[in-house]
């Protein structure tokens, strides 16, 4: 089964696209397929619904509030630490690893 | 790879008395050197304060940006490094010692800034050595000097 990931941020070009890039080794490094794909604050809810997991910003985590999704929120978006965990939880409570 | 930087987008040590005037200074740089229509300037500062401040997305370290529909003319980054840290109000990420402006064009050029970006600040001590340095060949040649695989 292929993973459906939505990473967010408030144009879809920056801190996104950063966090896309991280995934994806996150979860190549896991051993998960997963396709990781970016989404702005304007089409991000409707995105996130059709996710199965969405990776944002702390800061910016209001924006999804109400979308019944696993969220993963991120404070730092290039600390390789902190995502690589938060994803292997992830993986490990869905029994993808 | 392309080479994504080089030292005309780059300022150091630049005096500023707030984050609107910090990233409105990593902004003129952009503008000044093409890559972006002035209009953007504003909508970089728009950005945060409709969405708050999560562009700083690593300690010391903010990516002011807008919209490609703001005015990008092609991708591209500006460098500034701040006299005195500044705050954007991100409890996690504060103070900002360095500014990245983004230009992005959606291509692969911005696709390689952004790999860049991540290897780069991936050594969270480089932040707080980019916002020391005298020198901007240094930081050219730590941004120009980062591999960025193609397949990624």
């Amino acid at each position: 089964m292929m993973l459906k990931v939505v990473a967010i941020c408030g144009c879809g070009m920056g801190s996104s696209v950063i966090l896309r890039l991280n995934a994806e080794k996150a979860f190549k490094a896991l051993g998960v397929e997963a396709k990781v794909e970016v989404s702005d604050i304007t089409t991000g809810k409707g995105a996130a619904k059709e996710a199965d997991l969405v990776i944002i910003g702390t800061e910016l985590a209001y924006l999804i509030q109400g979308v019944d999704k696993p969220v993963i929120q991120l404070k730092n978006f290039v600390n390789k630490n902190e995502i690589n965990e938060k994803l292997e939880a992830y993986c490990k409570s869905q029994n993808l690893i | 790879m392309d080479i994504i930087l080089d030292e005309n987008n780059i300022e150091l040590k630049v005096r500023a008395k707030d984050w609107r005037e910090a990233v409105k200074k990593s902004g003129a740089i952009l503008a000044r050197n093409g890559y972006v229509e002035e209009r953007y300037i504003n909508a970089m500062v728009e950005t945060v304060k409709e969405l708050g401040p999560y562009i700083v997305v690593a300690p010391g370290l903010a990516l002011p940006h807008a919209k490609r529909s703001d005015g990008v003319i092609k991708s591209g980054i500006s460098i500034i490094t701040l006299d005195e840290p500044i705050e954007f109000g991100n409890s996690a990420n504060d103070p900002v010692y360095v500014l990245i402006g983004l230009s992005g064009s959606n291509d692969q050029a911005h696709l390689q800034i952004l790999q860049a970006i991540a290897s780069v600040f991936e050594d969270e001590k480089l932040v707080y050595k980019i916002a020391e340095s005298n020198c901007k060949k240094e930081i050219v040649a730590i941004f120009n000097g980062i591999e960025v695989r193609d397949d990624a």
